[in-house]
Parts: structure tokens; C-alpha cells; sequence
């Protein structure tokens, strides 16, 4: 059983990808969708281990998906895969709960060792990444409707925010290890550690908003 | 303050009359001892209206002045006097002149059997020239030397039936001097007694329109009604000291003059207690009802006991005047009113005169005859004045107030102004901001999915390689379209991520020297992307072609620019080959790029030397 999730509306670079996944993971079986509420019904049928999901696609964004996932397989890798480099397409995605994101266009073998990368719990971290999550946890600290149990459980620790720090500055992983003196298998679970209290953090403010909301429009 | 710029110039004014009226109440008897003049201060007596001293009647001796409410009390009707004079006292050929200081209220001269003076009525109403000091010419051609017989009828009014001590019969003593002396006496003596007071009388006439029509106009002075009320009655009131002839008997005349003091009474009430904002309904009331209580009890008790009846009532009016007085000053001490002072000065003068005239009146006191009559409505001429100071002070605030307010209304709208003008940017910026975004996901999802599709299924590397460098410029151009200034120490990490990241996938040795990081100086979106887009060539063409094992980069803020070295260790760009490998490597471009940004791009290369790309961009 090792099914792997494919969002992506263009046929081309659909069978693209699925040819790549094939690559990477020879044993899975690959279910193909291009629509978001196709993705959303395979999601609440049928188990995966991995997902790779366009962002932008006709009938809505990819990020649902992501949270979808999130909810009902929590331990499924949302990976994105997309045309997007910036961060302000990717970091809520990122919020959502995605793993990590792939950009389409980079050459072949690249992406294979991006997903392979990701796969071996390695996820990627861009510099303008690194600041948008620093600036998301400096402010949630400001932030009066946050309670203070939700700050203390997924607040950064040093280390985590001295990765963060030394990525925006625009070192790369390895070389952060190398500073630290740390292993490449340690930053890389900083990092993961990273998203996964970005998603936390992101969920239960949401979370937090939407009462906020609710009690406010039955008053 | 400016208000108060005008209590010295009142109080001065005030100060000179008062000081003329006490210097020609010393100068008077000092003119008396000369020695031309003769003063006649005794004479017969007999009550008599016949047309001539009536010889056969029992005269009795009369010291002058004569007051009748001594020698004769109760007594209306006529009195003969004889008077006789030896001597012509002044010089041959002066013509001589006689002097009564009062003679009330109406007099015939008789001299040597000849009829020289008769003015106005004799019998009820008896004219009216109390307060006149009266002059006559004696011609010089009826003087005898010695045995001169001097007949004075007349005409006058016991005091019972008159308000004031000023109105009862009586007769002064009689001066003979030098005619042009007594008669700049007279006149000086008339203008304090009558002159002044029809002056005055017209000046609390303007005094009352001037009040009335503030108060008409404005509803917030309502309470100078009351003044201009106060200033009408006192002109009414003062009417008496220089209007001798009035058709009315007498008793009513002095009725009616007596009826006029409780509404005058009222309205300085009023005035003083509105002014300090201090109304009572039971007050107003009983100050309405003394207007005709006293009329009606004075009719009542009758012309004989006019005098005593009227003065109990001007006691008990006094009383509340000064109570009124006392209360509007308490007030505005503990209200703290700024004017109390002005006001203090005012109001104790004008009680102290009061309490003068009580005095008078009620012959306790010798008084100067009529100075309240003068300074009272010189107390209400001051309050007058301060008015017409305090409007004309309000209309300057007003103005004032007014420039204030017209300022502050162009600064609101100036301020509007800009603020719209901020809103209509901040929307035109929204606006443009909207249409990039749509532009941009146009370009993402229409131009980058063909693009896409051809990096990843053309059977060309080259192509692959163009198509996707391509999708890599498009979204450049549209993160320059869309972008913000970007922090250059962010920009910095940026490059140094994808440089050292790209480099070291090539197995080249990459070494960045960033500036340190105390820059705060930010790049425009464009300066930005044409920034990343000359690395990125760069950093190709080293992993390309170059063959170098080492980079250095160095970016440095110096001055206003930025400037960034490159440095490789590769075989550099032969100088045959240079023209064409520019077009293959992008030199051109990248110095076009720089040129953009008004910046430079300088490429130093030699063969086995390496190549330097020095780029300086102005901030």
C-alpha cells in the first residue's frame, strides 16, 4: 500500500510529474486528478503516503486540499508542486500543512532529488521563507487574541530560530550544520519541526479567529 | 483687558466733577465776603397774596434763609418779604445786580414800588424754580442812595406736600453786588444745578436706547432692559431740575415724581441681580407690586402727609437698592467675576451717595444740593460705558473668533483635501496593485503553463534550457511588476542563497563576503530582479564555461552604491573569442541591465587570468 496523490489540471506536465513520482518511487501506485473536488473526495476515500499538489488550479486553490489532507491523514507529506516561487503563494501553503514545495520548472534531475530529499524528511526552506516564518512568530507573540498556552507550546526554541535566522541571511543547510557543528539529518528535523509548529500555530489561530467571529455574530 | 482700559479714564472724569462741584461749593461763600457785596440776610415777613406788600398787615422779622418748614410749617400760598438797603455798595456806573440762591419755587421783585421781575404762575401750580439760583438786574436809575425797599413775593409749597426738602418754600438770603460777577456766579451755580443734570438726562436718554435695543436684540442681554429702564427713569426724574413750568397741580406733580422712584427701584434691582445671573420669581413679584403700592398708599394718605409717607417708602427703597448692591457684589466675589472690582468701585460709590441723599433728605447732614441727583446717573453712565467697552471688546473677539475659526475651517479643509487626495492615490495604488496581480496570474497561469509544458516535454535540451530561463524572466519581470522595495540585506540573503546553493551543485568552492549588517537601505522591486537576473547570468556562465573550482563574491555598500564583485578562477574570456561569447555569456545584457538601473557593469578577463564582473548600482 503505498498510493501517492497527484493534483494537476495540465495533462502535459501531469504525465510529467506522474513519470517522475514513477522515478522517485517505482513501488507506488499513482492516482492522477485535476480538479480540486476530485482531490477532495479521493482524500476523505482512500489512504496515502505522499501528495503532490498543484496550487493553482480551476476550480480552487491547492491549499485546500493541503488542509484537507491535513485533517484526515495527518501523516501524509503535502508536497506543492507549482509554478509559484514566491512566498506569498507558498507560505500559506506551508500554513495549511504542506511538507515542503517543488518548482516545476527545474531541470529533471533536480526535482528527483528534491522529492527524494523531502521524502527522507528533508524539506526545503528558501530565505524569503525563513523571514515570512520568523515575522509570523514574532508577531503571533504580539498578537493579543493568541493565548498564552497557544504561544508557549508552539513558540520557535533558539536553535530553531537560529536556524531560521541563519537561512534568511541566505546560508544553506548544510552550511548551517557545518556552523552549528550539527549534523545534516539534525537541521533538517529543525526545519521540519519549523513547519510543522507553523502549521500548528496556524491551525489553532484559525481556530481561535473563527470563535472570535462566531461569538461576535450570534452577539 | 481691554475692557478695563476704560474704568481709569471714567474714574478720572468722575474725579473732575466731583472736585468742580466741591470747589464751587467753597467758592461760592468766598465771593460772598468781598466787600461789594451786601448780604441781606433779614426781613419782614407776611403771609399775603395780595398783588402789593400789604403795608397794614402785622409783618413779623424774618432771619434769611427763611425755610418754612421752620417759620412756618405747613403753609402753602404766597409770603410777602421786605427787605431794605442803604447803600449802593459797588462803583459809580456798575450795574448792580441781585442774587438769591433759592428762592422756591416761585418769586415777584418789587423795588422801590416798581414790579421788576415776575415769572410764570403764582397760584397752584405754582412754577417750578427750586433749583435755580436766580439773578436780577437792578437798574441803577431806581436806586436811591440810602431807604431802598426791596418787596420778594413768594410762592411755594409746604414740605409736607413735596418729596424732597429741595421742593419745600423757602427763601435764601439776598445778595446785592456787582451785576457781571453774579452773573457768571449764576451761571456757574445754574450749570451744576441744571445744565448738568438736562446733559445728563440726555445722555441716559441715548444711554436708555442704546441699552433697550441691545436688549431687543439679543437675547442673552435681556437683563439690559432693566438698564435701559434705570436710565429712562432717571431722565424722566431729572426733567424736574431744569422744567419749571409742568400743567399739572402740584400734588400730582409730586405724586407722579414719587411714583417713578419704585420702578426705577426695580429695574436696578433687576439690572444688579440679572447681571449675576440671579433670578427669583417671588422677588419679581414683590418688586412689581411696590410699583403700585406706593402710588396707590400715597394717594391714599394724601397731599398733606405726601412727605412723610414718601419718605418712609424712599427708606425702605434705599434699603433694598443697597441690599441689592451688597448682594450682586457678594456674588461676584464668589463667582470670581473679573469685572467685580469695577463693579465694587461703582456700586459703593453710588450706595455711599445714596445714603448721602437719606441724610440730606432727612436733614442730618448739609449736603451740596443735588449730587446724587448728578453722580447717580453718572454711576449708570459708567456702567453704560462699560457696555458699549465690553461689546466693542466682544466684537473685536468675535472677529478674532471669527479669523480663528475661518483658519481652522481652511486647515479642515486643506487637511480633507489631502486626505482624499491620499485616499484617491492609495486607491489608484490599490488599483494598479489589483490589475498587476491579475496581470501577473495571467502570465503565471496562461504564458507559464505553455512554457512549462515546453521545458518538460521538448526532446531539446537547448530549448528546455531557453523555455525555462524564459519562464525564469517572466517571473522576474513580474515580481518587478508587482513588487515592493526589498530590504538589501533580505535581497542579499537571497542571492547568497541561490549563488553559493547553485555553485556548490557545480562543485565549485564558493566564497561570499557579505557587507555587515547594519545596512538599512532597500532596492526598488526592478533594481532588485535586474540585480538577481546578473548573478544568475553570471553564476551560469562560471558553471558553464569558466571551468573555475572557485568563486568569490564580495557585495559592499560604499557611499550610495552597491557594489558587487565577482570573481572567478576559470580560464576568463579569450579576447579574440570576446565578441562572440559576449553575445553566448550575456555581457551585453548584463550591462544593459546596469545601464537600467543606472548603475555599471564592468567585465575584466584575460585568458588564465579569470574573470571579474564588477557591478556598481547607485541606491
Amino acid at each position: 500500500m503505498n498510493n501517492i496523490l497527484l493534483l494537476e489540471d495540465l495533462p502535459e506536465i501531469r504525465a510529467w510529474l506522474k513519470a517522475l513520482i514513477k522515478q522517485v518511487f517505482p513501488a507506488s501506485e499513482i492516482i492522477e486528478c485535476a480538479r480540486i473536488h476530485d482531490a477532495l473526495q479521493l482524500v476523505a476515500a482512500q489512504k496515502f503516503s505522499l501528495a503532490l499538489l498543484d496550487l493553482g488550479l480551476p476550480d480552487g486553490s491547492g491549499v485546500d486540499v493541503v488542509a484537507a489532507l491535513r485533517d484526515a491523514q495527518p501523516d501524509v507529506q503535502s508536497v506543492i508542486v507549482t509554478i509559484h516561487d514566491d512566498d506569498e503563494h507558498l507560505f500559506p501553503a506551508l500554513q495549511a500543512g504542506a511538507f515542503g514545495y517543488l518548482l516545476k520548472e527545474q531541470s529533471r534531475e533536480l526535482l528527483v532529488e528534491q522529492l527524494q530529499r523531502m521524502s527522507q524528511g528533508e524539506p526545503p526552506l528558501s530565505p524569503s521563507i525563513a523571514r515570512k516564518v520568523i515575522a509570523y512568530f514574532t508577531g503571533q507573540q504580539r498578537r493579543p487574541q493568541a493565548s498564552n498556552t497557544l504561544v508557549h507550546e508552539v513558540s520557535l526554541t533558539d536553535r530553531e530560530t537560529e536556524v531560521l535566522l541563519r537561512v534568511a541571511k541566505g546560508y544553506t543547510l548544510p552550511e548551517i550544520g557545518v556552523q552549528l557543528g550539527l549534523s545534516r539529518h539534525t537541521i533538517a528535523d529543525y526545519v521540519k519541526q519549523i513547519y510543522r509548529k507553523l502549521n500548528v500555530s496556524s491551525r489553532a489561530e484559525a481556530a481561535l479567529e473563527a470563535q472570535r467571529l462566531g461569538l461576535f455574530g450570534r452577539g | 483687558m481691554r475692557s478695563l482700559s476704560a474704568v481709569p479714564v471714567l474714574i478720572r472724569l468722575l474725579a473732575r466733577l466731583l472736585c468742580l462741584s466741591a470747589a464751587l461749593a467753597w467758592l461760592t461763600p468766598a465771593l460772598a465776603q468781598s466787600k461789594q457785596y451786601l448780604t441781606l440776610n433779614q426781613a419782614l415777613a407776611v403771609a399775603s397774596d395780595a398783588p402789593l406788600f400789604p403795608d397794614g398787615a402785622a409783618a413779623r422779622t424774618q432771619a434769611l434763609p427763611d425755610d418754612w418748614a421752620q417759620s412756618r410749617p405747613g403753609y402753602s400760598g404766597a409770603v410777602w418779604y421786605r427787605l431794605g438797603f442803604d447803600a449802593a455798595p459797588q462803583a459809580p456806573g456798575q450795574p448792580l445786580g441781585l442774587y438769591i440762591n433759592r428762592a422756591c419755587s416761585n418769586y415777584q421783585l418789587v423795588l422801590n414800588g416798581i414790579k421788576l421781575k415776575s415769572i410764570g404762575a403764582m397760584q397752584d401750580p405754582i412754577s417750578d424754580h427750586c433749583y435755580a439760583a436766580q439773578l436780577v438786574e437792578l437798574p441803577s436809575g431806581l436806586l436811591k442812595a440810602q431807604g431802598n425797599v426791596l418787596d420778594l413775593h413768594l410762592a411755594g409749597y409746604a414740605l409736607q406736600r413735596v418729596n424732597a426738602v429741595q421742593r419745600g418754600g423757602g427763601l435764601s438770603a439776598v445778595e446785592l453786588g456787582p451785576l457781571d460777577e453774579l452773573t457768571q456766579r449764576t451761571h456757574r451755580t445754574n450749570l451744576w444745578r441744571q445744565g448738568l443734570p438736562a446733559l445728563l438726562s440726555a445722555v441716559m436718554l441715548s444711554l436708555a436706547l442704546f441699552a433697550g435695543a441691545r436688549a431687543l436684540i439679543s437675547h442673552r442681554e435681556r437683563h439690559l432692559g432693566y438698564l435701559a429702564g434705570m436710565a429712562l427713569l432717571t431722565a424722566l426724574l431729572s426733567l424736574r431740575f431744569f422744567v419749571g413750568e409742568v400743567p399739572l397741580p402740584r400734588d400730582q406733580l409730586e405724586w407722579l415724581l414719587a411714583s417713578l422712584v419704585p420702578p426705577l427701584v426695580l429695574c436696578v434691582v433687576q439690572f444688579l441681580l440679572r447681571q449675576v445671573g440671579w433670578e427669583h420669581r417671588a422677588l419679581n413679584m414683590a418688586l412689581a407690586l411696590q410699583c403700585l403700592l406706593v402710588p396707590v398708599s400715597l394717594w391714599w394718605a394724601g397731599a398733606l402727609h405726601h412727605h412723610t409717607l414718601a419718605g418712609a417708602w424712599y427708606l425702605v427703597l434705599t434699603a433694598q437698592v443697597l441690599a441689592a448692591m451688597a448682594f450682586h457684589l457678594w456674588l461676584a466675589w464668589r463667582n470670581q467675576r473679573k469685572e467685580f472690582w469695577l463693579m465694587a468701585g461703582i456700586l459703593g460709590l453710588a450706595g455711599l451717595l445714596l445714603v448721602l441723599e437719606v441724610l440730606t433728605q432727612h436733614r442730618l447732614v448739609a449736603g451740596p444740593v443735588g449730587l446724587a441727583a448728578v453722580a447717580m446717573p453718572l454711576c449708570m453712565l459708567m456702567i453704560g460705558l462699560r457696555l458699549v467697552v465690553l461689546q466693542a471688546h466682544g466684537r473685536n473677539q468675535a472677529e478674532l473668533d471669527r479669523s480663528v475659526m475661518e483658519q481652522r475651517l481652511r486647515d479642515t479643509v486643506t487637511e480633507i483635501e489631502r486626505n482624499y487626495a491620499q485616499l484617491a492615490e492609495t486607491k489608484v495604488e490599490q488599483v494598479t496593485e489589483r490589475e498587476r496581480k491579475r496581470i501577473a496570474a495571467d502570465l503565471h497561469d496562461d504564458l507559464g503553463a505553455k512554457l512549462l509544458t515546453i521545458v518538460h516535454t521538448s526532446e531539446s535540451d537547448r530549448i528546455s534550457t531557453l523555455a525555462r530561463e524564459a519562464l525564469e524572466e517572466m517571473r522576474l519581470s513580474v515580481r518587478g511588476l508587482t513588487g515592493k522595495p526589498v530590504q538589501l540585506l533580505d535581497a542579499l540573503g537571497d542571492w547568497r542563497a541561490e549563488v553559493v546553493s547553485r555553485l556548490s551543485q557545480a562543485n565549485i568552492v564558493a566564497e561570499w563576503k557579505s557587507p555587515p549588517e547594519d545596512i538599512v537601505h532597500t532596492l526598488p522591486a526592478r533594481a532588485y530582479v535586474q540585480t538577481t537576473r546578473i548573478f544568475r547570468e553570471s553564476v551560469s556562465n562560471i558553471i558553464k564555461h569558466s571551468g573555475a573550482t572557485h568563486c568569490t563574491i564580495s557585495c559592499a555598500v560604499l557611499g550610495t552604491d552597491f557594489q558587487v564583485m565577482i570573481q572567478d578562477n576559470g580560464h576568463g574570456i579569450s579576447m579574440e573569442l570576446d565578441g562572440r561569447l559576449d553575445r553566448g555569456h550575456g555581457m551585453a545584457s548584463m550591462k544593459s541591465r546596469a545601464k537600467q538601473m543606472h548603475g555599471q557593469c564592468l567585465v575584466e578577463s584575460g585568458p588564465g587570468w579569470g574573470t571579474v564582473i564588477r557591478l556598481t548600482i547607485p541606491l
